[in-house]
């Protein structure tokens, strides 16, 4: 029988990555149990990379510069035509047709959106409020008149992966405000409205609430709800890339 | 000029790791959002020379390299050094304080390794890829792939030895005359 080739140091680099064959692995294990200089070694190692993903992996859950976006999108094509246009009318005329669908109220497009938007939020009647649940086959309709208030294609954001559900759509004449209810039923809102152009991007605190604005040349956004800062970066990361996605 | 939205969402969405990736690779938070801001505008200009949309990330992360390096020889010509230190406050290091400074120390580390090594370990470390993958976005064989991973995380321990000891012998420094 053949001995195995001694362990190498790309053998035990591969080790670490997971990318040693079997037989080989089973090799640098039996050595490490048997010279406890080279499992520390290999332990440093492993340490370094997992230090890697401590350091730099929050680096990619920061909200990108909104003007960054606005840069890809500036000359992206029209999403829609007049055929399009149509469909959507007609999706319209159905919406509004179903009088639980949807509320109508004529939010003034003026002011601070920020105050326009947490004085929705708590104008919400909670005894008419009307519930959107992440799998409404209703969601994609809801998503195309929120289009078609808002000017541009975007969509209802998938906020589950941070534990948050669809709760409900409320549509003004220009804005809409999606509703979001968090594990423990927490209230947390989107108000959007097409942007007056300029980019801003800000997170802060007010009337109680972690509030965070977004806005690129399309659309502006306001997201607010009772959360800590740190998750407010993360909710909001994932609605503005849903919403435009 | 118009582009096809997909390409539009899947440029957007590489965004926040390629931001990710140029600040680990230069270690200077003002230059790497600079790089990225030029790497989407080549991205925008050379959309047609990515044949495959799933290579996207790869192709993105190959035209922020080349940028930086551009930007090292521009560096090199003018006489003028990249400040590197500025990083480690720059990130919001979520750790407790004898961590924080560990994080630190070990940013520090990072970026006194050549780029090629930082290239390779942020490759396997941050973005996770394969070798076989490693290989193919920096168009070299498997064998260099582990043979230069080896190099960089031997130096990498070097460096991160050196700091220590040079934070252990700071005092006796400061009482010699």
């Amino acid at each position: 029988m053949n001995n195995p080739l001694p362990i190498t140091d790309e053998d035990l680099h591969a080790y670490i990555d997971g990318a040693l064959d079997e037989e080989r692995t089973l090799l640098v294990h039996k050595a490490l149990a048997e010279d406890a200089a080279l499992a520390e070694r290999v332990a440093l190692f492993q340490a370094d990379k997992a230090m890697f993903k401590t350091v730099y992996g929050p680096v990619a859950e920061r909200p990108v510069p909104a003007e960054w976006i606005a840069r890809v999108r500036r000359q992206e094509k029209p999403r829609w035509n007049w055929r399009l246009a149509g469909a959507i009318a007609a999706i319209l005329l159905v919406v509004a047709a179903s009088p639980l669908a949807w509320r109508y109220y004529a939010v003034p497009n003026g002011g601070d959106v920020v105050d326009v938007a947490l004085d929705a939020r708590e104008g919400i009647p909670t005894g008419k409020h009307h519930l959107l649940a992440d799998n409404s086959p209703e969601r994609d309709r809801y998503g195309t008149a929120l289009g078609q208030i808002l000017g541009s294609n975007v969509h209802i954001p998938d906020l589950s992966r941070m534990g948050y559900s669809l709760a409900g759509l409320n549509l003004y004449r220009q804005a809409a405000e999606i509703l979001y209810r968090g594990p423990q039923g927490q209230l947390f809102t989107l108000y959007v409205r097409r942007s007056d152009g300029s980019a801003r991007f800000d997170q802060f605190g007010r009337r109680g609430l972690r509030v965070c604005i977004w806005q690129d040349d399309q659309i502006t956004t306001v997201m607010a709800g009772n959360v800590s800062p740190a998750a407010m970066q993360r909710l909001a990361t994932l609605s503005y890339t849903g919403l435009t996605s | 000029m118009t582009r096809a939205p997909a390409f539009a969402d899947a440029l957007v969405a590489q965004l926040p790791a390629l931001r990710r990736y140029a600040m680990a690779l230069v270690g200077n938070a003002a230059l790497a959002d600079d790089l990225v801001q030029d790497c989407i505008e080549r991205a925008l200009s050379q959309e047609a020379q990515l044949r495959e949309q799933a290579r996207l990330a790869g192709w993105l992360r190959r035209i922020l390299y080349h940028l930086y390096i551009d930007e090292i020889r521009r560096s090199r010509r003018r006489g003028r050094e990249q400040e590197i230190s500025e990083l480690a406050d720059h990130l919001e290091l979520s750790a407790p304080a004898p961590d924080n400074s560990a994080m630190k120390e070990f940013i520090e580390a990072v970026n006194r390794l050549s780029v090629e090594h930082r290239q390779i370990l942020l490759l396997v470390s941050v973005e996770e890829l394969s070798y076989r993958e490693i290989a193919d976005e920096l168009e070299i064989p498997l064998g260099t792939v582990m043979s230069r991973l080896a190099r960089a995380r031997e130096r990498l321990r070097e460096l991160m030895q050196r700091e220590t000891a040079e934070i252990i012998s700071l005092p006796d420094r400061k009482r010699s005359p």
